[in-house]
């Protein structure tokens, strides 16, 4: 067998350890002798799917486990009722066999590969605090930077499925999307993450930002940009996109998400979530392919209707939407708002940011060429969304 | 001169229940409603009084669903006909998500997801007696429609889980916030309505919207 360096069959790199220094849960006859705030320690890490490897030496056993994120999230809390250091193990380390009363802080101290000569967990924190690549954790920032980083993760996966085909079809393009989110809000670390952040939200409201910054909020815009595309080639009647795609992803959770979330079964086989997707798509499609403008817009579609120039339908749709969203004086906002304007535009038609600021150059100019046209003279206008070359 | 009837000791317990549910009903209104010590906290319920009714925090709060489920399916007890059945969906829609009961759902969903309630076989009853028998009763209720010839032109429970998805939507679970802009939420309701009646292939449907003034 072929072994490293270390005498390993494997060259496993060295990890990186949230090392927790807590106060007790249950009060002991010896607490009285030890530091107010650190009483025991224990180790735990996040792995590279969602999961977090827990090593907290008892005094019957020496407990190694994988645990969910919200699991991981309620032993961080307990961290950050003492201290938490983030510590690098050393491998090969130079800990000791021969090092005897194995207490948590021993074994803590042994798996880190080091050789401090300390029998307590207060002892072992100042010793390690003293190294100078150690850092001390605030629990709480840490927890929202993880979420988010977390999301963002799921984000990524669940998107990922997006159909690259240019005649892919909205039903087809919804089921894929549809599908990706489903697998991974149903997923096991996704399903941690929903719980982490439920039951935390309560001390922290940031971490519902974090959160929907992730997954929630980015499957929601990218369904609202294929929406918006369908409206553009005239296969959908809705006003409001955005709420559109927000109701569609709640529609994608159904029972199947509540039932995980409660612990009542398993994840979902990609079967069922593709049957479960499919049947949402198709009530979702056959409701928004026969709808009508909601009240809500109904002033504003008339509004718009009463113009037949494209480019000043679109140019008075935009200012008019602009001016529900950002103020006026939010230069920022008006500059990000114009960005995914455009980006929709060039993600509707397939061109290139050069040609879509030359199409949309040449429609104003027809638009004021029409403007000039007397009333009655029959002409064909020319229409966002129904590009020749790309059947958009 | 009617005479008091005095209440025998089975009904005294079920009125004593009773009053323990409707306080820890209205507490779940409360924005600090977010855990199970919480709520019973600031409904003052004594600790002896709540396990002399219940069996344990969790059979309580199974209660508790129960009621709500109860209120929100109010508007479905009377069998539809072509012309009640959208006003009954509307009724019903507004019921789930009006801001009573979406803060008392968010906390009640927060304290479940969290494991507060504890064994497996308590959050089994908790999703049996809530969100499980309102999905059941308004598939019924859809069911009924369809068999009188205005109902879904789908599978029925499938209908009531899509519709039941859409109007959690209304309110989010990972906020703490009070529920939201409730005038807006009832504008837009009809029409999710209409536009989810469409999504089923409702059939009547369009018979029905050609009739209403737009």
């Amino acid at each position: 067998m072929a072994i490293d360096a270390n005498g390993s069959p494997v060259t496993v790199d060295a990890a990186t350890w949230l090392v927790c220094f807590v106060p007790g849960l249950h009060r002991q006859w010896w607490h009285p002798f030890a530091d107010s705030r650190h009483k025991h320690v224990f180790a735990l890490r996040p792995l590279d799917d969602g999961t977090w490897l827990l090593m907290e030496p008892w005094w019957t056993r020496m407990m190694v486990t994988v645990l969910t994120l919200d699991q991981a999230i309620k032993f961080l809390r307990w961290g950050g009722m003492g201290d938490v250091l983030k510590v690098r193990e050393r491998i090969p380390g130079r800990g000791s066999q021969m090092r005897g009363w194995a207490n948590c802080s021993v074994l803590v101290s042994y798996m880190l590969g080091r050789s401090y000569w300390t029998w307590t967990p207060n002892g072992l924190y100042r010793r390690l605090l003293d190294e100078p690549d150690v850092e001390p954790v605030i629990v709480s920032q840490f927890v929202r930077r993880h979420v988010q980083a977390e999301s963002q993760r799921h984000s990524r996966n669940a998107l990922a499925s997006l159909p690259k085909r240019r005649d892919a079809t909205l039903r087809d393009t919804l089921l894929e999307l549809g599908t990706g989110v489903v697998a991974t809000m149903t997923s096991r670390s996704g399903i941690g993450l929903h719980r982490t952040v439920v039951s935390e939200v309560v001390r922290d409201q940031n971490l519902a930002d974090a959160y929907r910054s992730g997954t929630a909020d980015q499957a929601i815009e990218k369904i609202r940009k294929v929406l918006v595309a369908a409206k553009w080639r005239g296969e959908i009647g809705i006003d409001d996109c955005a709420l559109a795609a927000r109701r569609f992803v709640g529609m994608l959770k159904g029972h199947l998400h509540l039932e995980v979330a409660l612990g009542l079964r398993e994840p979902p086989s990609h079967g069922e979530i593709r049957d479960h997707v499919a049947c949402a798509v198709d009530v979702f499609l056959r409701g928004v392919q026969a709808s009508t403008p909601s009240p809500a817009h109904a002033t504003r579609r008339q509004a718009a209707e009463a113009v037949d120039l494209p480019a000043q339908g679109l140019i008075r749709e935009i200012g008019e939407s602009m001016r529900e969203i950002v103020r006026g004086d939010d230069w920022d906002a008006v500059a990000g708002w114009a960005q995914a304007i455009w980006s929709d535009y060039v993600g509707c038609t397939g061109l290139s940011w050069e040609q879509a600021s030359g199409r949309i150059r040449r429609v104003w100019e027809s638009g004021d060429d029409a403007r000039a046209t007397p009333a009655g003279d029959a002409r064909e206008p020319a229409r966002f969304g129904s590009c020749r070359e790309t059947r958009c | 001169m009617s005479a008091v009837a005095t209440p025998t000791p089975g009904q005294s317990r079920e009125l004593c229940r009773g009053e323990l549910i409707r306080k820890v009903a209205d507490v779940l209104h409360s924005r600090h409603a977010d855990t199970l010590d919480a709520i019973v906290r600031i409904a003052a319920i004594p600790r002896h009084d709540l396990e002399a009714m219940f069996e344990h925090d969790g059979a309580l709060f199974v209660a508790v669903v129960e009621v709500i489920a109860d209120r929100m399916l109010a508007p479905l007890a009377e069998r539809p006909t072509g012309a009640s059945f959208q006003p009954q969906l509307v009724a019903f829609a507004r019921q789930a998500t009006d801001g009573f009961s979406g803060l008392q759902l968010r906390n009640l969903y927060r304290i479940a997801v969290g494991n507060e309630f504890g064994g497996h076989a308590t959050r089994a009853e908790f999703y049996r007696r809530g969100p499980a028998r309102v999905r059941d009763e308004l598939a019924r209720f859809m069911s009924f429609a369809q068999s009188q010839g205005f109902g879904p032109g789908m599978d029925c429970r499938r209908a009531s889980v899509h519709f039941l998805s859409l109007l959690r939507t209304y309110w989010e679970l990972a906020d703490v916030s009070a529920a939201g802009d409730h005038a807006h939420i009832h504008d837009d309701l009809d029409w999710m309505v209409a536009v989810f009646l469409s999504g089923i292939e409702t059939r009547g449907h369009d018979a029905y919207f050609e009739r209403q003034p737009r």
